[in-house]
C-alpha cells in the first residue's frame, strides 16, 4: 500500500513541478519531494485552524488540492508539454521509482530512536486516529512536517511510513545530480562523470550521512528541502524566470515546517538570496508575504498555546520568528525602493550577527565555550562524520582562490557562515550542546552539509576543468 | 618609490593578516580549552585537549607542505582529486568498520546490515533504536494496556514517555532491590535480548502485568 501511496505522491509532485517548469527531467527528479510537501498541506491547514487534525477537513482539503492542481495543470498546458517531451526513458524513471519503493519495502533498514517515536511517528498516528494530542508541548521543540508526513499511512493500519526517508534520499540524489548537471557540463565527458561518482561515494560513505538516510528524524529531510530551495532559486536566477521562484517558495515552506527554529534559517536564506542577486527584485514581495504568513501564524499559535515556554520554545524565538517573517518582505521592499547597496548591507548584516553572537557569548561565556567545543569535537572526532569535514576543510583550502573569485558562490558562503553563527546563537538560548553524534548541533550540521559539499565540489570542478562556460554558470 | 610603498604596504597587510590569524587561532584554542574544562572538570579534558592538539598538528603539517600539495594538485588536478576522494572514502570505511564498533557496541553497521523481520514499528525500534527504545518497543508489544512495575527512581526511565510510547496503562514502583523483590514473589528473571545487538534487560511476568529489573543501566539515546 505504501508503494501505491508513494507513487500517487510522486505523480502529483510531477504534475505540480510541471506547472512551473516544463523540463520533465526536473519534474521526475523532484516529483516525490513536491508530492510529499503537498500531502502535508491539508493536515497542516487543519492544525493551524483547529489546533487538531479534523479528518473531514483533511479529506475535503486534500480533494480540493488535487482538483485545483489538475485544473491549473490543464490550464497551464502542463500535460501537453509533458506529453511532447515524453519518452521511454521517463516511463523507465517511473518504473524505477516503483522498483525502488518495492525494494525498500522488502529491505527496510529504518532506524528509530525515542525521538523518532515520541515526536514524529506517535503524534502522526494519533492525529490520524483522532486521538487527543496535546500539540503545544509536542511541537515546542520539533517541527510538524514529519509527523504529518508519517500520519496518513496509519489510515490503512501501517505503523509508520517506512518508505519516506529512503525515497526522500533517492530524490535528493536525483536533485543533486540534476543541479550539478545544470551547473556544469557533466554529461559531456566520462572523466567528469567519474569525478562526480567518486565524490558522491565519498559523501555517502560517511557513517553519519548513511545512517541518516534511514534514521527517522528531521535532519536529512531538512537538508533535502533546503538544498531543493537553493537549487530552485539558483535555477530560476539562471533561467531568468520569476515563475520558477514559486518552487523556491514551496521548498522554503516545507523546510520551515521541519523544525521549530527552521523558519529562522529560512528567513536567513531569503534575506541573503534577496541581497545577493538582482533577479530577486523580480519577485512580487506579496508572494513572499503570502508564503510567510501561515508560518508566522503557526509560530504565534504555538507561542500562545505554550504560554511561557523556555529556550527554543520560548516567546523570544517563536514571537521573534513570527514578527521577523512578517517584516522581512517589507524590509526587502524598503531596500529595493531606497536602492540601498545590497553588497554592503549583506556584509554588515553578517558582521552584525557575528557581533550579536560575540556579545551574547560574553553574557554566558561558559555556555558559549561548551558549544564551541561540542561543535568542534563532534565535527572532527566523535560526530560519526568520518573523514567528511576533514576533507571539506582541506578541499576548501585548495579552492580558496576560486571561491574568492567567483562572486556567485559568495551567497552560499554568506549563508553557511550565517548558519554557523545561528547555531551558536540558538545554543545560547538553550541548554548547551553536548559531545556525541546525537547532539542537536551535530545533527543540524547535516542540514547545511549538502550545500557546502556542492559548493566545494563545484569549485573543484572549475579548478580542474576551468573555462568560462563553467564560471558563468557556476551557481 | 611607488613600488617600495606598494611593497611595504603588502608586507604590512600580510603581517596584519598573520597577526589576526594568530590571534583568532589562540582565541579558539583558549575557548576550546575553557569549554573542555567546564564540560568535564578533568574527565574528558585530556581527551579534548588531545583532539585539539591532533587537529593543530594536522593543519600545521598541511600548511608546512601546502606548496608541495598545490604543486601535486596543479600537475594533475583530476588524478589528485580522485586519489584524495579514494583516500577519504577508505578512511570512512575504516572508521565505520573498525573504529566505531569499538567506541559503541550499539552501532548501526552497514557492513552487517540485516533485513528486519517485518515492517512494524516494533521491528524498527527493537533492532536499531538503542537500549531505552528497545525497552519501550518490548513493552509496547508485551505489556500494552498492562501495569509495569519498576524499581524506585529508575534513573533512565521517563515514566511519562514510558506510558505514552509503550501504551502501558500504569507504572508502579517497588522499593526493594530487584532480586529481593522478585524472590519474595517467588518469580525468576527472564532476560530479553536484542536479536541483533548485545543489549538487553531483565523482566518477569506477574500475572498479566510486567516487572522490570535493572532498567537503570539502560542508556537513553
Amino acid at each position: 500500500m505504501q508503494v501505491a501511496y508513494s507513487l500517487v505522491l510522486f505523480i502529483l509532485g510531477i504534475i505540480f513541478a510541471q506547472i512551473f517548469e516544463k523540463s520533465l527531467f526536473f519534474a521526475l527528479a523532484t516529483g516525490y519531494l513536491w508530492g510529499l510537501f503537498l500531502s502535508v498541506l491539508p493536515s497542516f491547514a487543519s492544525l493551524l485552524l483547529f489546533g487538531a487534525l479534523n479528518l473531514t477537513f483533511y479529506y475535503f482539503c486534500s480533494f480540493i488540492l488535487v482538483l485545483a492542481l489538475l485544473v491549473v495543470a490543464v490550464r497551464k498546458r502542463a500535460f501537453s508539454a509533458a506529453l511532447k517531451s515524453f519518452r521511454a526513458l521517463h516511463v523507465g524513471c517511473v518504473l524505477f521509482f516503483v522498483a525502488l519503493a518495492s525494494l525498500f519495502t522488502k529491505y527496510n533498514f529504518s532506524v528509530g530512536s525515542i525521538d523518532s517515536l515520541a515526536f514524529y511517528i506517535q503524534p502522526g498516528m494519533q492525529f490520524f486516529s483522532n486521538s487527543p494530542v496535546t500539540i503545544a508541548p509536542l511541537f515546542s521543540s520539533v517541527g510538524v512536517f514529519l509527523s504529518l508526513a508519517h500520519g496518513p499511512v496509519s489510515l490503512w493500519g501501517d505503523e509508520y511510513y517506512y518508505l519516506l526517508h529512503p525515497l526522500l534520499f533517492v530524490s535528493f540524489c536525483a536533485v543533486f545530480t540534476w543541479f550539478f548537471c545544470q551547473s556544469h557540463a557533466l554529461n559531456k565527458n566520462f572523466k567528469r562523470l567519474f569525478f562526480w561518482l567518486l565524490a558522491g561515494i565519498w559523501g555517502l560513505s560517511s557513517f553519519f550521512v548513511f545512517f541518516n538516510v534511514f534514521y527517522i528524524h528531521t535532519n536529512m529531510p531538512s537538508a533535502i528541502y533546503l538544498f531543493l530551495a537553493v537549487a530552485c532559486f539558483s535555477y530560476a536566477v539562471r533561467q531568468k524566470d520569476a515563475g520558477l521562484l514559486s518552487l523556491f517558495f514551496a521548498a522554503i515552506f516545507a523546510f520551515s515546517l521541519m523544525r521549530v527554529e527552521a523558519p529562522f534559517f529560512a528567513a536567513g536564506l531569503v534575506f541573503f538570496s534577496g541581497l545577493s542577486f538582482d533577479e530577486f527584485e523580480g519577485i512580487p514581495l506579496s508572494k513572499l508575504g503570502l508564503l510567510f504568513f501561515p508560518i508566522s501564524l503557526w509560530n504565534l499559535r504555538l507561542m500562545w498555546m505554550l504560554q511561557g515556554g523556555e529556550g527554543l520554545a520560548g516567546p523570544f524565538l517563536l514571537g521573534g520568528q513570527a514578527l521577523g517573517l512578517l517584516l522581512l518582505p517589507a524590509f526587502l521592499w524598503v531596500v529595493k525602493k531606497l536602492q540601498i547597496n545590497k553588497g554592503y548591507l549583506r556584509k554588515y548584516a553578517l558582521a552584525g550577527a557575528g557581533a550579536v553572537v560575540l556579545l551574547l557569548a560574553f553574557t554566558r561565556f561558559d555556555n558559549f565555550a561548551i558549544n564551541i567545543v561540542s561543535i568542534f569535537v563532534n565535527i572532527f572526532f566523535v560526530g560519526r562524520w568520518g573523514s567528511l569535514w576533514w576533507g571539506i576543510l582541506i578541499l576548501t583550502f585548495f579552492c580558496n582562490k576560486d571561491i574568492q573569485k567567483n562572486t556567485s558562490v559568495h551567497f552560499f558562503i554568506y549563508y553557511v557562515v550565517f548558519y554557523f553563527l545561528s547555531l551558536l546563537l540558538l545554543g545560547n538560548m538553550r541548554v548547551p550542546y553536548r559531545l556525541g553524534w546525537g547532539d542537536s548541533a551535530n545533527r543540524m550540521l547535516l542540514t547545511i552539509f549538502p550545500l557546502l559539499f556542492f559548493v566545494v565540489l563545484s569549485s573543484l570542478y572549475r579548478l580542474i576543468w576551468g573555462g568560462a562556460e563553467e564560471s558563468s554558470a557556476s551557481l | 618609490m611607488h613600488y617600495c610603498a606598494r611593497k611595504e604596504g603588502a608586507v604590512f597587510v600580510s603581517l596584519k593578516n598573520y597577526s589576526v590569524g594568530i590571534a583568532c587561532a589562540f582565541s579558539f584554542i583558549a575557548v576550546v580549552l575553557r569549554g573542555a574544562s567546564v564540560i568535564s572538570e578533568g574527565e574528558h579534558f585530556v581527551k579534548i585537549a588531545g583532539a585539539l592538539l591532533f587537529f593543530l598538528i594536522v593543519f600545521l603539517l598541511y600548511f608546512s607542505f601546502r606548496r608541495f600539495f598545490k604543486r601535486l594538485f596543479n600537475r594533475s588536478p583530476l588524478l589528485f582529486c580522485m586519489l584524495f576522494f579514494a583516500l577519504l572514502t577508505f578512511a570512512n570505511f575504516f572508521y565505520a568498520s573498525s573504529v566505531l564498533p569499538r567506541i559503541e557496541k550499539n552501532t548501526f553497521s552497514f557492513f552487517a546490515i540485516q533485513r528486519l523481520p517485518d515492517n512494524s514499528l516494533f521491528s524498527m525500534m527493537d533492532n536499531r533504536g538503542g537500549d531505552a527504545s528497545l525497552l519501550y518497543a518490548f513493552l509496547r508489544k508485551e505489556a500494552r494496556g498492562k501495569t509495569v512495575f519498576l524499581p524506585v527512581q529508575s534513573p533512565s526511565v521517563d515514566k511519562r514517555l514510558l506510558r505514552s510510547l509503550s501504551d502501558v496503562s500504569d507504572t508502579q514502583e517497588y522499593d526493594q532491590a530487584p532480586d529481593v523483590f522478585i524472590a519474595s514473589l517467588g518469580l525468576e528473571w527472564s532476560t530479553y535480548k536484542d536479536p541483533m545487538l548485545d543489549v538487553g534487560f531483565e523482566y518477569a511476568r506477574y500475572g498479566d502485568d510486567m516487572i522490570l529489573g535493572r532498567v537503570g543501566a539502560l542508556s537513553c539515546r
